[in-house]
């Protein structure tokens, strides 16, 4: 017994040692060499972007020998529920890559640095819609790493088809009279790919066709205003294609996307990173780019056309304590001109700054990178800056899947109105 | 002197103590500790926002109560759970009663079926969400060249299709388990007692209702149990097939507090249906416990 007790206490001191030597071992590497700066992104976990993002970081490590990017693989779907358990247990990444509507939720825990010192001189070269998302009370939360606006695509063939130009029509009215017929054609068509899933993207994309209802989401004051009566007819429009098969029902943005690019639908709200999702999910390469054109929202009922954008945003972590290097990786990857063309060649990442987009690489452009740069001024990254927005957009998402299965626009309105506003606090 | 009339040292009686300290450490960190965690921050407003534990007594549970999401989420949760076990149970029940008599290729069979239940759980979600795709999935393919569909089947995207969807992929999921469990149970019938019941008369729907269910009735009690625990926390295949929709037809308990957690950032919210779902899978232990001794007493 005695012995068997001698043998336990030297197995707990042996492994007792192990550890502290090799935590002596992890601080001794952490005081030589070049400064670690951490990004949590989806882009180096994806296939199609991996060895994009790869080679951005060789050629800025080459730059910058003394900086050494680490990337911190961050599934899309998870990005807001990673970064908040980060936040919250205290080690968040340097950077980290959200979108746009993303960032409220960590400002509202303190979260995250004010950019404002290291990019005050050059808010008048980011688009205003761009710039008003990342602006609170004057401090700088994000800075936008590629436009995201959301446009209208159109597939040609379909509006030939029935009679209309190959364009994107330039008011609702027309729009959906659009959608209509195409959805005519025949049993596998559809007018529209709405996306159709219990998802708050699906609510998110739901706002344009809000705005060109004339609805909103909140006021000036911050007040909700879902009840609305535009909201009510966007809502109607929604149970007009669910119940009449002008959308296909349950579908998220891949399948809507593949739907589109297999040419069975007429119209989808996406953004500018489609040119190479296009061209891979069609089969025919850069011989889909013909087949198609873009837009950006059509006309409201004010004469204005309004959309959203999911524009990529950086942000820097308050607990970081690299924060100029992590601002020097920011710039690189999205002001240095050889790096964003090299990223809009790889992934049709339009550059968020207007200098940039003067180029001339961007000069010849197709339908969609004009239209996503042409929407940039109008479209809105965060309809609203409430923390509690990610959970608001669920009840929309549920409200809309209602309408989409007939339920009645006034009362879905005014049920998903009070859960928000429940929700909010008002 | 007692000690040593005894026969042991204080170090030799000590010593299992200190040798259950580690796993008691562990077991303490991973399981009390989260618990009672848990239960205290259902009485609290804590948010990710602010993270800060302030009582406000049964205000989460009051309000939860309150809220018809709750109870459609609740019901959503027994309906998909045990429609789903009955259908485990009975298919489990036929493929080992099949597997236990002389086929050909026994072994291959049994080893395709249980190749479903290693397969990883969003591996398998996965392959059912490309296949109940309405517009691309084979399902809907199949339906329609055997002439059974005439028009694309919504699997995923209408509440009924949805629940039916979701029931059929966990029995789909489930039954392997069930089918091995009651094969191994089957195997300890005594074949005398079987063949003397066949001599006496019995019929084979008289031998399995009165000797072979009274032999693997355990069994099959400890399978349900285990099944309705595990269908309770079932996250992966609800998000990737449907994410609670459409509406909430098939927001299940588990589902709901996730969402109450990473998407509304309510922990206290949340906690508060983690503690409603625990005092639901208590009472059913209990209860299973009761049945199980009950059964035991009478043998």
């Amino acid at each position: 017994m005695k012995r068997t007790l001698l043998v336990t206490i030297m197995l707990f001191a042996g492994f007792a040692l192990l550890y502290a030597g090799g935590a002596q071992e992890k601080a001794a590497g952490e005081a030589a060499g070049p400064v670690k700066v951490s990004m949590s992104s989806w882009m180096p976990l994806q296939e199609v972007s991996r060895d994009m993002m790869l080679e951005i970081e060789r050629r800025f490590e080459k730059t910058y020998p003394d900086i050494d990017v680490v990337y911190v693989d961050m599934p899309f779907e998870q990005r807001i529920q990673q970064t908040l358990v980060s936040v919250s247990g205290g080690n968040p990444s340097d950077i980290i890559h959200l979108t746009a509507s993303d960032p409220f939720q960590l400002v509202a825990m303190g979260a995250i640095t004010d950019l404002m010192p290291w990019f005050r001189d050059q808010l008048d070269d980011i688009p205003d819609g761009a710039l008003r998302t990342g602006l609170i009370e004057e401090q700088l939360i994000s800075v936008p790493l590629q436009l995201g606006t959301i446009v209208v695509l159109g597939m040609k063939k379909n509006l030939k088809a029935v009679g209309l130009p190959e364009r994107i029509p330039d008011n609702w009215v027309d729009f959906k009279s659009a959608v209509r017929k195409i959805s005519a054609l025949s049993e596998k068509h559809y007018g529209f790919a709405a996306r159709t899933a219990k998802h708050e993207n699906s609510a998110y994309w739901f706002f344009p066709v809000m705005y060109g209802h004339g609805g909103d989401f909140e006021d000036a004051d911050g007040k909700i205003v879902f009840d609305s009566p535009g909201n009510r007819a966007a809502l109607a429009w929604y149970r007009e294609i669910g119940t009449t098969k002008q959308t296909p029902m349950g579908m998220a943005i891949p399948e809507s996307r593949n739907l589109f690019a297999q040419g069975s639908v007429g119209f989808l709200f996406d953004g500018p990173w489609m040119l190479p999702i296009m061209r891979n999910q069609s089969g025919k390469g850069e011989g889909i780019d013909p087949e198609y054109t873009a837009a950006p929202f059509p006309k409201g009922p004010d004469g204005r056309s309004r959309g959203i954008n999911n524009n990529h945003v950086l942000v820097v972590s308050k607990q970081s304590k690299v924060k100029d290097q992590a601002v020097t990786f920011i710039k690189f990857w999205s002001q240095d001109p050889e790096i964003t063309d090299f990223h809009f060649s790889k992934m049709g990442a339009i550059p968020a700054y207007k200098s940039l987009q003067a180029r001339p690489t961007y000069s010849k452009l197709h339908d969609l990178t004009r239209a996503a740069i042409e929407g940039a001024e109008t479209s809105d990254g965060a309809p609203s800056k409430n923390p509690q927005f990610s959970a608001a957009k669920e009840f929309i998402a549920a409200g809309m899947q209602a309408a989409l299965l007939g339920g009645d626009p006034a009362q879905i309105a005014a049920q998903t109105d009070l859960a928000i506003r429940t929700l909010y606090g008002q | 002197m007692a000690r040593r009339a005894l026969g042991l040292s204080l170090t030799d009686r000590a010593l299992p103590y200190l040798l259950l300290v580690p796993a008691l450490l562990v077991g303490g960190v991973v399981l009390v500790y989260p618990l009672v965690n848990g239960i205290l921050l259902s009485f609290t407003s804590y948010t990710f926002i602010q993270p800060q534990y302030k009582w406000i007594g049964v205000r989460n549970f009051a309000s939860l109560f309150k809220d018809p999401i709750y109870w459609e989420v609740l019901l959503n949760t027994v309906t998909l759970t045990f429609s789903a076990v009955i259908l485990q149970l009975a298919l489990g029940l036929a493929l080992a009663l099949l597997l236990n008599s002389s086929i050909p290729f026994r072994g291959g069979f049994r080893g395709g079926v249980f190749f479903i239940w290693i397969m990883p759980e969003i591996v398998a979600a996965l392959i059912w969400m490309i296949m109940l795709n309405s517009e691309f999935g084979i399902l809907n393919f199949l339906l329609q060249w055997l002439g059974i569909a005439k028009h694309n089947v919504v699997w995923l995207g209408r509440p009924l299709e949805a629940k039916a969807s979701l029931i059929m992929v966990y029995a789909w999921r489930g039954t392997p388990f069930f089918m091995v469990m009651i094969l191994a149970a089957l195997q300890t019938v005594p074949s005398t007692i079987v063949d003397a019941s066949k001599i006496d008369g019995a019929n084979a729907v008289q031998r399995f209702f009165v000797i072979i269910i009274p032999y693997i009735r355990d069994i099959i009690i400890l399978c349900c149990l285990l099944s309705v625990v595990r269908l309770f926390q079932d996250v992966t295949q609800v998000t990737i097939l449907t994410n609670g929709g459409p509406i909430y037809s098939t927001t299940t308990l588990a589902v709901h507090v996730y969402k109450q957690a990473f998407v509304g950032l309510q922990m206290g919210r949340a906690a508060s249906v983690g503690v409603t779902w625990l005092i639901f899978l208590f009472v059913l232990a209990v209860f299973y416990i009761r049945l199980v001794t009950k059964g035991e007493f009478r043998k």
